[in-house]
């Protein structure tokens, strides 16, 4: 009897959603511009993604990396065109994740890391339903996939910017996500903690989970993803980083804020003015 | 006399039993309410809140000849009334939130001493209203007021995962299509029923320290918000029923007895919160050397 009640109010209560069009792309975006009262954010970007696809968005502050992430997200709403999840808008989809920026967040927030992890099941359960067995299971691989199975009952406050990131891939991976949006994930972290993402990054991808992470190290888009997508109001490049990581691209990306400096082993050198003094290297 | 009979020779008398009762109650529903309002940093909106709801009060008090009872719906309706008005104000982003909420609790607070100020014995109601009359709880006012609480407490268990979302990182409630705004306004129309229902106990003057005091010690001594809400409403709970003794052993007004008392637990969770961190700090040096 309790199953049943249980099975009813999932039934009636938990958000339903149209199937994916399996023939459709996972990700479309049709002349989508953004406009924030008279400013443009974004202007008349297309582009698909299929399932598996990992792409690695660069451009300067204020190139609208954010905003992109946030009308796919269907959090933002374009100002003209279309976006697509597997032929549906946004709206109607739980499948998309977005991963905050760590700044965004309030750490001192009374919570452990297994609590933050849930709340990306909160749509698999009704209203009124409390987290179930199967609930805690996926909060628990997907700790244990980011290896933080340790820590899940650590106060979030005292995690390191690594372990941070992390918990919020592991609480995209418990919602079953099929698109991931990073937003800046690397920022502020050293080597080792931005490897470890990286290594996550790529095992998901095997896994035909999509994913789209901004950055601002050039080299490192280019060493880690086979597709980059150059960013500055318009969509300058999406592709290898060969066809992407153009001299001419890199400089209507980059405009007055660029300096390309010829190095040894024929290194190019990219300055971004949104990270002062700090140069990016480009193989 | 020994403790067993300080704690039962009050009980004796039965306005002391629905104060007590009224006490719990009311402690707990503002703490668990509360502890949204901490973590949010809400406290000077609940403030202006509990102040806001005295004109509808007063017109309540004047309309049905100084009768008590019809009291807690005209504080029930203007309370919701101005947490949803105060919603609004501040959704129209010419001027920042705080000076809304001061504009809106100031105006209204002098409107409501103005009305009750034309009623000639108006000092003594009007500390009623201020400072709370606990023990003038009847019977039938304790129903509504269990009532009430049950359905607060209801709607903040059953909208848990929610709330909890929505609070903790509003852009995965826009991820997850849970309706912000409906619940925003949920959360301030449920701190607004929190007020009403404490308002016969407390008064609007101290109603603040119901709703931030036992969730800002519970706070410092948790790191999981179910945790925290429970602990609140037991620091709530105790404040209530020690300071109502207090104040019957001391002769103390009651309202004012129950929010020193709880200010009193607040004072021992930081401190003691204080000789862990510096006995943590001792430790780790002491593994350093």
């Amino acid at each position: 009897m309790k199953n049943l009640i249980k099975t009813f109010r999932k039934q009636s209560f938990s958000r339903r959603y149209a199937p994916h069009q399996l023939d459709a792309p996972l990700l479309a975006l049709e002349n989508v511009s953004v406009r924030y009262g008279t400013g443009t954010v974004l202007e008349n970007i297309s582009f698909e993604l299929s399932p598996g696809d990992g792409v690695a968005v660069v451009g300067p502050n204020g190139a609208g990396k954010t905003t992109l992430f946030q009308v796919i997200a269907g959090i933002t709403d374009p100002f003209e065109g279309v976006v697509r999840i597997s032929g549906h808008e946004p709206g109607g989809h739980t499948c998309i994740a977005y991963v905050p920026q760590r700044s965004q967040v309030d750490w001192s927030f009374p919570a452990t890391v297994a609590d933050v992890v849930m709340m990306g099941r909160i749509n698999k359960m009704g209203p009124f339903l409390w987290p179930q067995a199967d609930d805690w299971e996926m909060v628990r691989r997907s700790l244990k996939f980011v290896d933080l199975i340790d820590y899940s009952q650590r106060q979030i406050s005292e995690l390191s910017g690594g372990e941070q990131q992390r918990m919020f891939i592991a609480r995209a991976l418990a919602q079953e996500a099929e698109l991931m949006l990073l937003d800046e994930p690397l920022n502020g972290l050293d080597v080792p903690a931005q490897e470890s993402i990286l290594s996550i990054l790529e095992t998901l991808r095997n896994r035909e989970v999509t994913f789209m992470i901004s950055m601002h190290d050039l080299r490192l888009a280019a060493g880690q993803f086979n597709q980059v997508m150059l960013l500055n109001k318009i969509l300058l490049g999406l592709g290898s980083p060969e066809e992407v990581f153009t001299r001419d691209l890199l400089i209507k990306a980059y405009r007055g804020h660029l300096h390309f400096v010829e190095g040894e082993f024929d290194t190019l050198a990219v300055g971004d003015d949104c990270c002062e003094g700090d140069y990016h290297e480009l193989a | 006399m020994n403790l067993l009979d300080l704690i039962l020779n009050p009980l004796q008398y039965s306005f002391m039993v629905r104060g007590l009762s009224a006490a719990v109650l009311t402690g707990t529903v503002c703490a668990v309410v509360g502890v949204y309002v901490v973590i949010r940093g809400m406290a000077f909106f609940g403030d202006a809140l509990a102040h806001s709801i005295l004109p509808g009060v007063a017109i309540g008090y004047l309309l049905t000849g100084g009768s008590r009872e019809p009291l807690f719906w005209w504080g029930t309706g203007t309370a919701v009334i101005v947490s949803l008005a105060i919603g609004a104000v501040s959704r129209g982003a010419k001027i920042k939130e705080d000076t809304a909420i001061g504009i809106i609790f100031a105006g209204m607070f002098a409107l409501g001493i103005a009305i009750i100020s034309t009623v000639k014995s108006y000092t003594v109601d009007l500390t009623h209203f201020l400072f709370g009359d606990v023990l003038g709880v009847s019977g039938s006012q304790l129903i509504t007021i269990a009532s009430f609480s049950a359905v607060i407490l209801l709607l903040v268990i059953g909208f848990y995962k929610e709330f909890l979302v929505l609070t903790f990182d509003p852009t995965l409630a826009a991820t997850l299509r849970i309706p912000k705004r409906v619940f925003e306004y949920l959360q301030l129309v449920l701190i607004a029923l929190a007020i009403a229902v404490s308002f016969q106990a407390v008064g609007v003057a101290l109603m603040v320290a119901m709703l931030v005091t036992p969730a800002a010690a519970a706070y410092l001594l948790t790191k999981r918000l179910p945790v925290m809400m429970i602990m609140a409403a037991v620091i709530a709970s105790a404040s209530g029923v020690i300071g109502l003794y207090f104040s019957y052993y001391v002769n103390v007004v009651s309202g004012p007895a129950i929010v020193l008392t709880a200010t009193l637990f607040f004072i021992l969770a930081w401190t003691y919160k204080i000789l862990q961190v510096k006995i943590r700090q001792g430790r780790e040096v002491r593994e350093t050397r």
